[in-house]
């Protein structure tokens, strides 16, 4: 099932089927389309965010679970967990155009915000894959933390973070060099990291916090104490917002990323886990 | 002028467990007792304390609820597990445990957690809540049927439900329920 909260009203306003207990989400930079993938269904479902219905569902091999879009919607990444490939779906017409050979069970994936480079974490390698999505050919691979989860881009294209989770730390990568900066300690079991202004928000899924990190001098600035096992998170547009998934709780914690204080909690559907991007912007008064 | 309301889409996991797959499984059982929640927490409120627990021979632990310390829980049915602390509240009367290493033949769970949570029940006493998640034994696709997803929510369910039973049949049970 795929849960919609309306985040001003604070309540589910919709649910979609999709089966095969989806887990990864990939939200199209215009917000109308969901990519949502399935590992036991084997499957990617595209979703219409604006009709709340399933247009299409793709088969797929292997776990797919990391899900990436590119910025332009025209194609669709989507990392095959029990594998080491990615596969590059096209989700207009539902067709594979090309797999990508990658390291060993690929988690998250991010993109580029100018759609050229993909970052893919090889998780039983403790490494990230970059793509060259002209190419669509694997050009390096760099060491990072153990077990690294969720991979985050910020805005500027430049630098990428991982979630560490065997090692409980964050792995800060300078796409440009190609060089791991630095890894930075934070709580047990980290997720996925989500960026808002000036700090770097990671989910710790053991002890039901995040730790916020400084973008600039890379040090824990604090914690925040959330729901129980929290998994996706990511920052709205105001920069100051985040919206964290508590897989243990089924609720949705809002914090103040600047305050480092939960503002509200949300109800949220049975075990959520939103990894990915998942929100979408909306004008007032459309849906 | 973005950003006037948005949506979240959220993802559900499985209602109920079925034969494959590698999702986290979640198992919540609870109990209510005529007791109040601070005899209630004297009982089982010690990370290094799980006798009071049928299933468990011995607890071995460095004592002192002090957040990342690790018990080691020898089971009467042989086998045991080696626990760390990553949530202690008193306060809150709740504690959670991680079980970061973990030999599928003595739980047939991975990455095995629990959340204890006392609360004082509406009609009176103590709503004891204990919660478990995990994965299954085998962690790739195809599981054999001694490791599946089913397998892992009976054992969690077994080992929840025996603390719990317990607990009833020491403080009784609450009238109304």
């Amino acid at each position: 099932m795929l849960s919609v909260l309306d985040l001003t009203a604070g309540r589910i306003v919709a649910t979609i089927t999709i089966g095969g207990r989806p887990a990864g989400i990939a939200m199209s930079s215009d917000g109308t389309r969901a990519y949502i993938t399935s590992p036991d269904g084997h499957k990617l479902s595209v979703v219409d965010t604006v009709s709340r219905t399933v247009l299409r569902q793709v088969a797929l091999p292997g776990g797919p679970l990391g899900v990436a879009v590119s910025p332009d919607g025209k194609r669709v990444y989507v990392a095959d967990w029990y594998g080491s490939q990615v596969v590059v779906v096209d989700p207009v017409t539902g067709t594979v155009l090309s797999t990508i050979g990658v390291g060993h069970s690929p988690s998250g994936l991010a993109v580029t915000p100018d759609g050229r480079l993909l970052v893919c974490a090889d998780r039983l390698d403790n490494a990230v894959s970059l793509v060259d999505l002209e190419t669509l050919r694997a050009t390096a691979a760099i060491a990072v933390g153990e077990h690294p989860f969720g991979v985050t881009i910020d805005a500027a294209g430049a630098t990428a973070y991982t979630a560490d989770v065997e090692s409980d730390d964050v792995s800060v990568i300078d796409l440009a060099s190609r060089r791991l900066l630095a890894r930075i300690q934070v709580g047990k079991r980290p997720y996925v990291v989500a960026l808002a202004g000036n700090r770097g928000f990671v989910t710790n899924e053991q002890g039901g916090s995040l730790t916020a990190f400084d973008l600039a001098s890379l040090h824990p600035v604090g914690t925040v104490a959330v729901g129980n096992m929290p998994e996706g998170i990511e920052a709205a547009d105001d920069g100051r917002t985040l919206y964290v998934a508590n897989w243990m709780d089924d609720t949705v914690s809002v914090v103040d990323a600047l305050l480092l204080t939960v503002t509200a909690t949300l109800p949220a559907g049975d075990s959520p886990r939103a990894f990915g991007t998942f929100l979408r912007s909306t004008r007032q008064g459309s849906r | 002028m973005r950003m006037i309301c948005c949506l979240l889409a959220c993802m559900l996991g499985a209602q109920a467990a079925f034969g494959h797959g590698s999702d986290r499984l979640k198992v919540t059982e609870t109990v209510v007792v005529p007791a109040d929640p601070e005899t209630v927490w004297a009982v089982v409120g010690d990370f290094h304390d799980l006798n009071w627990d049928p299933a468990v021979a011995n607890t071995a632990g460095d004592g002192g609820n002090v957040v990342d310390s690790f018990r080691t829980v020898t089971l009467k049915a042989g086998g045991a597990i080696t626990e760390q602390l990553v949530i202690y509240d008193a306060e809150k009367m709740t504690y959670s445990t991680f079980l970061p290493h973990n030999d599928p033949a003595v739980l047939p769970v991975t990455n095995f957690s629990t959340i204890l949570q006392l609360r004082p029940a509406a009609s009176g006493g103590t709503e004891v809540e204990w919660r478990a998640a995990g994965f299954r034994g085998y962690p790739n696709d195809n599981p054999p049927a001694s490791l599946n997803d089913d397998v892992a929510v009976k054992a969690m369910h077994d080992y929840l439900r025996a603390g719990l039973d317990e607990l009833r049949r020491r403080f009784g049970i609450s009238h109304g329920f």
